[in-house]
């Protein structure tokens, strides 16, 4: 009798470790204290992580968030945009006029400011956007991206004065975060690692929702969606008001930590380049994301530039990267994702053969 | 209005320019499926090689450009043949193949060629100066040629497409390649030659641009192959002579509105693109096309 309630009790209990190692966010909590402790040894080693390589895990993490926005359009609703570059510099804009402007104004009101301008524009291209689809999309998008970045480098007006035409925005001064907390050029890191995470989780409870859902059956037909009873106008304004938030916070980002933007960093190139993250993650989820962009943005900085023979002609990094983009496009339609999948069902047989071989057959029961 | 004619015929070289583009980007959109980015950073290629002919192996200008179109021709089959006919991704996946290309070839360039600037000559120095209705108009004799050659081009390219058993492949192969494979034309054979006219047509648009600006360089064809794009969409890429259409109207609009204000001309140019687009969301010569569930 005793022994039963025992029997029962181990079965109720819940098994803390097991939940925390099954948690959607566990693997992401191992990866940020990594991020954390990187910066960490920045800011208190000498010498052991260079700047470069904070400063490019820092970009890397803001356009992670630029991309993850795009992922929810591509990977999840079957759109397509390259106007995400575009709208990341005018989320560094707008921020960075807000915080020169009112010194020591709250993080948050930037944020929030420069969230309710995305809204209203991600609506606006939506709503535009309902009529067309496929390479219309990509090149409606495309020219909505080339007015902005037209107007990014007004030479005169009232537009000049909030973007500084080409020589852009300087000087502007690191956010103050709760109040009190005045940022500086090393504890900025640490704020965009915070608002990626937050945002990591925002898209993987997105993906699990029903509005999640949705969009995974408007990328499967839109036309079978919609006899399902899934309003197109209502899911694809949601798909870009979210790709349009998250490129503005990706810009704020931006500004926040570098200081200053130009209307070089948005051109076309990084609106492809983000395209390609999403492409190549294969996955709308944030750790395809994150495995895309690390290959796009951070491969280059972090991995190849410590090779002597990168060293020596940095032209090859392009080509090194081009080159595998092609291959992983032409052999693995799954991407990134479906490739380290690939590759731990390999490990996982080695390892059952190794078993196999080490301690012989398993007895049958 | 005699001022706006003087616009328009500056701006002529452009639409030849344009039309040879966006006939290239067509071909290759309609045959293999692929919305190619890199076609201008091919053609800048061509431009190259023929300016490098030009300047260090002294060749005359016609067969260094020559050279050039025909280098792009063999890059736009290898293209084909290595890369894109062995895909397995779906059309997005296929777009970014051609940003890996973008990549690779924007830094061969520096390498093969060297950082020091390359110029080229312009075929015919003179002006063409005539008058109409009593007012006196003039245009650069290389513009006109430019023109003349885009027309003349183009016109075979049609005749081709329409008067040949290769253009009647080609058209099979657009509307439905499956269907066109079971008739017993060879799909792969026709996208490949394809792709080679398209970078051939391409190298000519930028061997034209690179002669009448006397100069080539990396960034010569950012902008041409965005309007390219553009005037796929607003001609409708259901037709080969919708995008043709729009290859015109896009040039003309830009030499129209930089007459009202020279400043904002490409935002307000943009602006109407966006606005035909949204009024007729299948192009200005395009079917809507039913799908089938």
């Amino acid at each position: 009798m005793k022994n039963d309630y025992k029997q029962f009790e181990t079965m109720v209990k819940p098994n803390y470790r097991k939940m925390l190692v099954k948690h959607p966010m566990f693997g992401y909590l191992l990866l940020a204290v990594f991020l954390m402790a990187l910066q960490l040894a920045f800011i208190f080693g000498d010498g052991i992580v260079t700047l470069t390589l904070s400063r490019a895990v820092a970009t890397t993490m803001i356009w992670t968030v630029g991309a993850m926005g795009l992922g929810i359009l591509v990977g999840m609703s079957g759109l397509v945009s390259l106007g995400s570059a575009a709208f990341i510099g005018l989320g560094a804009y707008t921020a960075g006029n807000l915080l020169r402007t009112f010194t020591g104004i709250p993080f948050t009101a930037v944020l929030l400011i420069s969230i309710l301008v995305g809204i209203i524009l991600g609506a606006a291209i939506g709503f535009i956007s309902l009529r067309v689809r496929g390479i219309y999309l990509l090149v409606i998008t495309l020219a909505f991206a080339t007015i902005m970045n037209q107007l990014f480098i007004a030479p005169t007006g009232i537009v000049n004065t909030f973007t500084g035409g080409h020589m852009g925005i300087t000087q502007v001064p690191f956010p103050t975060i709760a109040g009190f907390l005045q940022l500086n050029r090393e504890t900025v890191y640490f704020l965009v690692m915070a608002v990626m995470f937050v945002l990591v989780w925002i898209t993987l409870n997105i993906i699990n929702s029903p509005t999640g859902r949705a969009m995974l059956a408007m990328s499967a037909s839109e036309p079978l969606a919609q006899a399902m009873g899934i309003s197109l106008l209502k899911y694809r304004v949601m798909a870009f008001v979210l790709a349009t938030v998250f490129a503005m916070i990706a810009g704020v980002l931006f500004i926040s930590s570098m200081g200053a933007a130009g209307p070089l960093t948005w051109t076309f190139m990084l609106s492809l380049n983000l395209l390609a993250v999403v492409i190549l993650g294969g996955s709308a989820k944030p750790s395809g994301i994150m495995l895309g962009a690390f290959f796009v943005f951070a491969l280059d900085l972090t991995v190849l530039r410590n090779i002597p023979f990168f060293v020596q002609y940095p032209g090859a990094v392009l080509i090194l990267t081009g080159v595998l983009m092609i291959i992983i496009f032409a052999r693995f339609p799954g991407g990134l994702t479906r490739l380290v999948q690939e590759i731990v069902k390999l490990f996982r047989k080695l390892y059952m053969k190794w078993r196999l071989y080490r301690y012989g057959p398993e007895p049958e029961v | 209005m005699a001022s706006i004619f003087q616009v328009f015929l500056n701006s002529l070289f452009l639409i030849g320019v344009l039309c040879l583009s966006t006939m290239g980007i067509t071909l290759t959109y309609k045959t293999a499926g692929v919305a190619n980015f890199a076609q201008g950073i091919v053609a800048t290629v061509g431009a190259f090689t023929a300016a490098f002919m030009f300047m260090r192996a002294g060749f005359n200008p016609w067969i260094a450009g020559l050279g050039g179109i025909l280098l792009c021709a063999g890059m736009g089959f290898a293209v084909d043949f290595f890369v894109v006919s062995r895909l397995k991704s779906g059309p997005v996946g296929r777009v970014m193949v051609t940003l890996g290309l973008i990549l690779i070839v924007s830094a061969l360039i520096p390498i093969v060629f060297g950082t020091i600037p390359y110029t080229y000559p312009r075929y015919f120095a003179g002006l063409v100066e005539f008058s109409l209705f009593g007012n006196s108009f003039s245009i650069t004799q290389n513009g006109l040629f430019i023109f003349i050659t885009a027309a003349v081009v183009i016109g075979i390219v049609f005749t081709a497409l329409y008067r040949t058993k290769w253009g009647l492949s080609v058209r099979a192969t657009a509307s439905n390649p499956i269907v066109a494979n079971m008739m017993g034309i060879n799909t792969k054979r026709i996208t490949a030659i394809s792709w080679a006219v398209s970078s051939a047509l391409a190298a000519l648009a930028a061997v034209m641009l690179g002669s009448q600006n006397t100069n080539v360089n990396i960034a010569m064809l950012d902008v041409v192959g965005t309007n390219a794009l553009l005037a796929l969409v607003i001609g409708g890429f259901t037709s080969f002579h919708g995008p043709v259409v729009g290859a015109i109207i896009i040039p003309t609009l830009l030499a129209m509105l930089a007459m009202i204000s020279g400043l904002w001309a490409n935002v307000l140019m943009y602006s109407v693109v966006l606005l035909i687009i949204l009024i007729k969301p299948d192009g200005l010569f395009g079917k809507k096309t039913m799908e089938k569930i």
